[in-house]
């Protein structure tokens, strides 16, 4: 306990410190020097409007998406006992992306909403595809019937995402290929608020049954003759899970890595023991997304890069550190 | 012996009589493109190509077009071989055209090359600029034997640009925001089509510097730069709605004075003649008061 403390206490302070640099960087120094100053002149207003209307939102929805991506990972890596699991191995993404496409496309226009729900529509679409694939199933020929029908139905969705997007015009393009890529820039209030309910909520639900997803890893058997309705804590687990994920990418676009990624950096700092492993993993994910997409901001200033970009060229390679660690 | 040499005569003549209506052009790709008297078949494959065949009174020659040709109205009566950029060469094949008309997006280089092996002349078309424009209309005269109606647009096309230039004048030069995208913020540069003409209605665009012609823009920086004018192209959404996304930024100079402005696409983002209406509207705005 004291561990989880101590932990959480000293991730949170990066979190903070993270949140606040992204915030001032990108202004120059005079510009941050303005922050103090109390009148009401336009370029002290200018700063505050960047900060207020444009920075923090986005900040927020960033640690947000992070915070979420990050948990659904270690949940995923330990019911499929797989550490290639990420949020969207079993459709999600695809489902989504799908779903987004097929609103930018169809809807032309189409309002945020509008493309935001349709992408969550359509990961649950997948999920539920790949839940009834695998429901029957018992123990590891669940766990290979999930990754498969995951796979699967991944493919199949992509398939569909290429075709409605051959038969698109060019117009759609750029936007489409930024949601798929992530793109935190058209962040709002409304959307920190959804993600933000969803992903913490679902994060309370994982953690208050930590311990089980502890048992879980060790072993069907195992965890049954500890007293475990393996059935049910898998669905429990799995469907949180995805609930959170899908939200994320329906506000975000599917940014990858940081459900694989983080779970793992976390597990090799501080163990693999859920009740360190989830809250370590909010805490950094958090500040992971948040740091990246600050670079994807102000990298190219002011051309902005996806994010989605940023979180691969910095993951992959830490992947093959722990590869070659291996 | 006389049979001989007359049809020596004769065939020795035929070349000179065969070059006489030979005409040849250089196109955008450097290649050469040559037709034999008038064409009398023609395909359109880019909408700003159509509207200036009908400009140059040849709308009797086309026989082909894409279906997002719409303008002038007589083009809706044409067949059509497929949509912009995704032409269906079957189709075009079909319809045994003697010239095809393309600029550089609506057509693939493989389908250029698949076609000139037909023995088929593609014209195409790069233009980037109001002066290629101009040229561009000239070149067509010379290639579909309209060369006394292509002198004619291109005088009037000339005229209103030097109108334009003297509206402008020496008058303060607003800065602007076009954006062509507005999720993501996408702006046009100034290496961009449109980035010329705002620079020619006598506007500073605030993304002139970027070296892509449309960059991903950033939305602090048009909080920093504050442009007097904001506006937006109404691919992506229909007029009320374009304005949404600046809604969220009150303090912007452009939003508290009403200066968020919709603009055509097809009237933009189309090098056609035309393009002179979509200049003036922008000088029109930019300088309200010559």
């Amino acid at each position: 306990m004291r561990k989880t403390i101590l932990v959480s206490l000293g991730l949170i302070t990066l979190l903070v410190a993270v949140s606040i640099i992204s915030l001032l960087i990108g202004s120059t120094g005079s510009e941050i020097q303005r922050l103090w100053a109390m009148d009401n002149s336009s370029e002290t207003r200018r700063v505050w409007t960047i900060l207020l209307s444009y920075r923090l939102p986005r900040t927020l929805l960033a640690a947000l998406a992070g915070a979420g991506l990050a948990s659904s990972g270690v949940v995923f890596q330990g019911v499929l006992r797989n550490p290639l699991a990420d949020p969207y191995l079993i459709g999600i993404a695809s489902g989504g992306a799908l779903g987004a496409v097929i609103s930018i496309v169809l809807l032309g226009e189409g309002h945020v909403i509008g493309t935001s729900l349709a992408a969550f529509a359509g990961s649950l679409t997948a999920v539920a595809m790949v839940y009834g694939l695998a429901a029957a199933k018992r123990g590891a020929a669940y766990i290979n019937t999930v990754i498969l029908a995951g796979v699967i139905v991944g493919a199949f969705m992509n398939a569909l995402m290429l075709l409605t997007i051959s038969v698109s015009g060019s117009d759609e393009m750029q936007r489409i290929l930024f949601w798929l890529m992530g793109d935190l820039s058209l962040a709002d209030y409304g959307k920190v608020k959804s993600a933000g309910v969803m992903a913490l909520t679902g994060w309370v639900l994982i953690y208050l049954n930590a311990n089980r997803l502890n048992l879980l890893i060790a072993g069907d058997d195992t965890a049954s003759n500890l007293g475990i309705d393996v059935r049910k804590a898998r669905s429990m687990f799995m469907a949180v899970a995805a609930l959170i994920t899908g939200t994320i990418v329906s506000v975000s676009g599917t940014v990858g890595f940081v459900g694989l990624v983080v779970p793992h950096a976390m597990r090799l700092l501080f163990g693999p023991d859920n009740r360190i492993l989830l809250p370590a993993s909010l805490l950094g994910g958090a500040a992971f997304l948040a740091a990246s997409d600050c670079a994807a901001r102000v990298v190219a200033y002011p051309v902005e890069l996806p994010v989605g970009v940023i979180t691969a060229l910095a993951g992959a390679p830490f992947f093959l550190y722990l590869l070659v660690r291996k | 012996m006389v049979v001989f040499l007359l049809s020596c005569a004769v065939l020795v003549s035929l070349p000179d009589a065969w070059a006489a209506g030979r005409r040849c052009v250089t196109d955008d790709s450097r290649n050469e493109i040559c037709v034999q008297g008038t064409p009398r078949r023609v395909a359109s494959l880019a909408p700003s190509l159509t509207e200036i065949m009908f400009a140059l009174r040849s709308g009797d020659m086309l026989v082909g077009r894409t279906l997002r040709c719409n303008q002038p109205s007589e083009a809706a009566g044409i067949p059509d071989v497929g949509g912009y950029m995704t032409p269906d060469l079957e189709r075009l094949m079909a319809l045994r055209p003697d010239l095809v008309l393309s600029d550089r997006a609506g057509i693939r280089k493989e389908m250029v090359a698949r076609l000139a092996a037909l023995g088929i002349p593609v014209y195409v078309d790069d233009s980037r600029s109001l002066d290629a424009i101009g040229q561009l209309m000239a070149t067509l005269g010379i290639l579909l034997s309209r060369e006394a109606e292509a002198a004619a647009l291109l005088a009037e096309f000339d005229q209103r640009r030097s109108r334009i230039r003297d509206r402008v004048g020496k008058s303060r030069r607003p800065s602007v925001l076009f954006s062509v995208g507005s999720r993501p913020l996408v702006a046009a540069g100034g290496k961009s089509f449109i980035g010329s003409l705002i620079r020619e209605a006598g506007a500073d665009n605030i993304a002139e510097g970027e070296s892509l012609p449309f960059p991903r823009f950033s939305v602090e920086e048009v909080i920093r730069k504050d442009p007097d004018y904001i506006m937006v192209l109404n691919k992506e959404c229909q007029d009320a709605e374009c304005l949404e996304l600046w809604r969220r930024y009150p303090e912007l100079k452009a939003v508290l004075n009403g200066r968020v402005f919709p603009m055509d696409a097809d009237l933009l983002a189309r090098p056609s003649p035309r393009i002179v209406d979509g200049l003036e509207q922008m000088a029109a705005i930019f300088h309200p008061n010559p």
